[in-house]
């Protein structure tokens, strides 16, 4: 027989161990689906006020968050508008007391952490919306150097975690802030490919003397889609500051293993009008089997006008295909050539042409290639069939003619 | 003979329970890795900030087919025109609608006729004509006019056709985008080491919201109740389902109401199925084969952040209808693509995805029906356990809570898209009741669904009748009451 025990016989502790002693035993007759669902159940009463406490938490912490940046904003919005449209150029001095104005505690002009990161916010959001034209980017920078938002990021970098870093190193991109080298170099080659790969970004941005040293051979760059916006940014500001461009053709002879670093380079070849290179590209051009490199070299180069090519690329169209036969005609009608003896070409390109969308860029680059292009142009409309009428249509009118087809 | 029976269902419920608890824990927990490692790294800032002025920024065609959109086509064009991406055009293809939502294009967006040269990559019901605007505010709007497919589809192809970007969105006309939601899609396909062939984003109701200038101005979950239970169910869908197939890589259908896709591989699978009732499923199933069978390494991914608002279905009428569509492209989709299933050249989508979707997906609501009727044989003999029945009852009860409290989280983890966060306690609602009303619906639905398919009868794509946005300064009762007029106005009966 089962012997139990009392409250009274056994005292506080033992009695408290002999109850769970005695509930567990019980458990442990029940079947197992009902001892399966208890645990599970017992587990999920918890989990749920659990989850829904933090819930609320979190919120809390957000509004909180949020409230601060309304108070930010109304206290600095204001003064930093007036600095930024401001068309003088403001000394640190000027600054400094006009920031400092604003600030309740007039005393410390030291700005804490949390404050600082309100107002990168801001910042960010301030460059966002005055484009370039409008932002005195010398009063900018003395806001930038005022505040020490270079030095505050460095600290966050220096001893916040992977996710603090990355924020860091792109909220000094956003700001266009420029750190110290050493500070990105420190996490060019971490085992967390976001932040190698901001930090790469970093330093190429900002140093003069060696920016692209990430970007060689003995490195482990590896080109993604979402580098190309990135880097073609980075020249671009290092274009406006009359900073070191690299050497495009090194770059495209850098071993990826896809193309698409080539293809990114030889447009941004064309985008920078780097007409120096023609000759080195069209070398690369010639020597290259890869049809799509070959057809993106040759629109490059007919942006640019290198007219020395035309012969080369004529003598090119009849073996080619598709691709490369658009990429013919497209570069031979930014090059702007006129006469019969390209006339003539292009005409007999339409007579061959078999694709809608090749045929349609060579009536387009003969619609284009002066009073005797546009003659043969009606010639061939004319003589076409019906069905094919839409097509001369279409090149003639401007709101069709957004030439999609060429791409 | 009936004993062996019993132990066998007993024993298979068991299994088949576990295993959809364990699933759904499973996908709880995976996906929140993937939100919070996405929430990590990408800074929407820093996004907008690279691809704003880039000529490498890729372009982005939105096609949304519109039938029969008269009543809010116009502030849904406006919507889309509002996006804000550098590249992008929006396609509407008018699918022979018999009302004037055509007239109301070219009257409100001075849209003229203009000799376009269709090429027709993917075969549709015959182009009629098309249009652009003169007015330079419009000229990213193109306006394709065409026959009536009979499904979205075929008018969707149209548009594809159509598209001049290396990326398409397919959306419906009704549905309001976020306008930096373009900017989402698009850095999940360029940050990629693979090929990424499809985007899918989360979509929500939007029969709350209030619209102002084509956006939406403020987000409230819905009030009534059949689209109460689908923002949580579409949650769930997005933010857990999705989230957990993309990361495993085998993702099986974008929504059709608004997915990313590669232009040029859509167009080699010969776009959408004309004559599927589960289109984007299929689209997902062709587009993965395609990939399967190139050897191409490919990638379908989820964005977790709410890019897309959508009129939900708001009497049962219409919620039926929608259903039994559904549960009629299910069946259709493992009849044409049961090859697929358990087939191990298709990898995780063949072997995993498939195969879970068909225990799961298509047989749950039998396998319920059957519970249901065993459940009453075994009330009717007396030989339920009652405290067994009612514990289990309440532990599954108590898991879906956990689910949907888990889904509510995480929305709010990636960003609460209401104006007000205490809005989300009105999610409790549907999830509390979830089981007891919507649940059983939709099952019934899908059954329905199932046996319309099994009988071949005529099915008709079915008209979403739309209600319009609320616009700031009227009350949506007001709006909803004026629509109610008009129907009113325009019924059969009153016109005699």
């Amino acid at each position: 027989m089962e012997q139990t025990y009392t409250f009274y016989e056994l005292g506080y502790l033992e009695y408290l161990w002999y109850f769970v002693y005695s509930l567990y035993y019980e458990f442990l007759e029940y079947p197992l689906m009902i001892r399966l669902c208890s645990v599970i159940l017992i587990g999920l009463i918890l989990i749920i006020p659990t989850t829904v406490l933090l819930f609320f938490i979190r919120n809390q912490l957000i509004i909180r968050k949020k409230n601060k940046l309304k108070r930010v904003r109304e206290r600095y919005s204001g003064v930093f508008r007036e600095i930024l449209k401001n068309p003088n150029n403001l000394s640190e001095d000027i600054v400094r007391e006009e920031i400092l104005n604003c600030r309740s505690k007039k005393s410390s002009s030291k700005f804490s952490s949390s404050e600082l990161e309100l107002i990168s916010k801001l910042l960010a959001e301030k460059v966002q919306d005055y484009n370039e034209r409008r932002l005195n980017r010398h009063n900018y920078q003395q806001i930038l150097y005022v505040l020490n938002i270079a030095g505050w990021l460095e600290d966050r970098i220096e001893k916040g975690s992977v996710t603090t870093c990355i924020r860091s190193f792109q909220t000094a991109q956003i700001l266009d802030c420029t750190l110290r080298g050493s500070v990105a170099t420190r996490f060019a080659y971490h085992r967390n490919k976001e932040l190698r790969s901001v930090a790469r970004s970093t330093y190429t941005l900002t140093n003069r003397e060696d920016p692209f040293r990430y970007m060689e051979p003995d490195t482990d760059f590896l080109y993604h889609d979402s580098d190309g916006p990135a880097i073609h940014d980075m020249l671009l500001y290092r274009r406006d500051n009359n900073m070191l461009m690299p050497n495009f053709i090194d770059w495209i002879k850098l071993d990826q293993p896809t193309n698409k670093f080539r293809l990114f380079t030889i447009d941004e070849i064309a985008f920078f009008n780097n007409t120096e290179l023609s000759d080195e590209l069209y070398d690369y051009m010639l020597k290259t089997n890869d049809t799509q490199v070959k057809g993106r070299a040759i629109r490059a180069l007919g942006k640019m006008g290198y007219t020395k090519m035309e012969d080369e690329i004529c003598a090119m169209f009849a073996n080619s295909a598709g691709y490369m036969r658009a990429s013919i005609i497209v570069a031979l009608r930014d090059l702007g050539l006129r006469g019969t003896k390209i006339v003539n070409f292009f005409k007999e390109a339409y007579t061959l042409a078999r694709r809608e969308k090749v045929m349609m860029t060579i009536l387009d680059a003969l619609y284009c290639c002066g009073e005797e292009g546009r003659a043969v142009f009606y010639a061939l409309e004319s003589t076409a069939l019906e069905k094919d009428k839409l097509r001369f249509e279409h090149i003639k009118n401007t709101l069709t003619n957004d030439r999609a087809y060429e791409r | 003979m009936n004993n062996w029976l019993f132990t066998f269902f007993n024993y298979f419920m068991i299994l088949y329970s576990g295993g959809l608890i364990l699933s759904y824990l499973l996908m709880t927990i995976v996906s929140f890795v993937q939100i919070r490692k996405r929430k990590k790294y990408y800074s929407a800032e820093y996004i907008k900030r690279i691809l704003l002025n880039s000529p490498h920024t890729p372009g982005i065609s939105i096609v949304a087919p519109a039938y029969n959109e008269e009543t809010t086509v116009v502030d849904n064009v406006n919507s889309l025109l509002g996006m804000d991406y550098p590249k992008f055009e929006v396609i509407i293809v008018n699918d022979g609608s018999k009302d004037k939502t055509l007239e109301k294009l070219i009257e409100n967006f001075d849209l003229i006729e203009v000799p376009y040269n269709y090429i027709e990559y993917i075969k549709t019901k015959p182009y009629k004509r098309l249009f652009k605007s003169t007015n330079e505010k419009y000229k990213r709007l193109v306006v394709v006019d065409k026959a009536n497919g009979g499904t979205k589809a075929d008018a969707s192809n149209a548009g594809i056709n159509v598209a001049q970007y290396p990326y398409f969105v397919c959306t419906d006309v009704d549905c309001v985008l976020n306008p930096q939601g373009l900017y989402y899609l698009i850095w999940d396909v360029l940050s990629s080491d693979k090929r990424v062939i499809a985007v899918s984003a989360t979509m929500r109701m939007a029969n709350a919201c209030t619209m102002k200038d084509g956006r939406l101005s403020e987000v409230r979950p819905p009030m009534s109740i059949l689209p109460m239970f689908q923002e949580l169910e579409y949650m769930r869908s997005f933010l857990i389902g999705k989230t957990w197939w993309a990361a495993i890589g085998g993702m099986p259908n974008v929504s059709g109401g608004f997915g990313l896709f590669d232009t040029e591989i859509a167009i080699r699978v010969g776009g959408y199925h004309g004559l599927s009732m589960a289109e984007d499923m299929d689209m997902i199933a062709r587009m993965t084969s395609y990939m399967y069978h190139s050897k191409t390494p490919y990638k379908v991914t989820q964005v977790p952040q709410t890019v897309c608002w959508t009129e939900g279905p708001t009497t049962f009428t219409i919620f039926n209808r929608q259903r039994t569509r559904w549960g009629r492209g299910l069946f259709q989709f493992f009849h044409l693509y049961w090859d697929i299933v358990f087939n191990h050249k298709y990898g995780v989508y063949g072997m995993v995805t498939l195969p879970y979707l068909f225990i799961f997906e298509f047989l749950g609501p039998i396998i319920e029906l059957v519970g249901f009727f065993v459940l009453f044989f075994l009330i009717v003999s007396g030989a339920v356990n009652w405290t067994t029945f009612w514990l289990l009852l309440f532990t599954v009860y108590m898991f879906m809570q956990f689910v949907n409290t888990m889904c509510i989280n995480y929305d709010n983890y990636v960003g609460c898209v209401y104006v007000k966060r205490r809005w989300y306690a009105w999610l409790a609602i549907p999830s509390l009741l979830e089981a007891f009303i919507y649940h059983p619906l939709t099952v019934i639905f899908a059954l329905k669904g199932y046996y319309s398919y099994l009988t071949s009868r005529d099915f008709k794509w079915g008209e979403m009748k739309r209600k319009g946005f609320k616009k700031e300064g009227t009350s949506y009762i007001d709006n909803e009451q004026k629509q109610l007029g008009d129907e009113l106005k325009s019924s059969p009966e009153q016109e005699k």
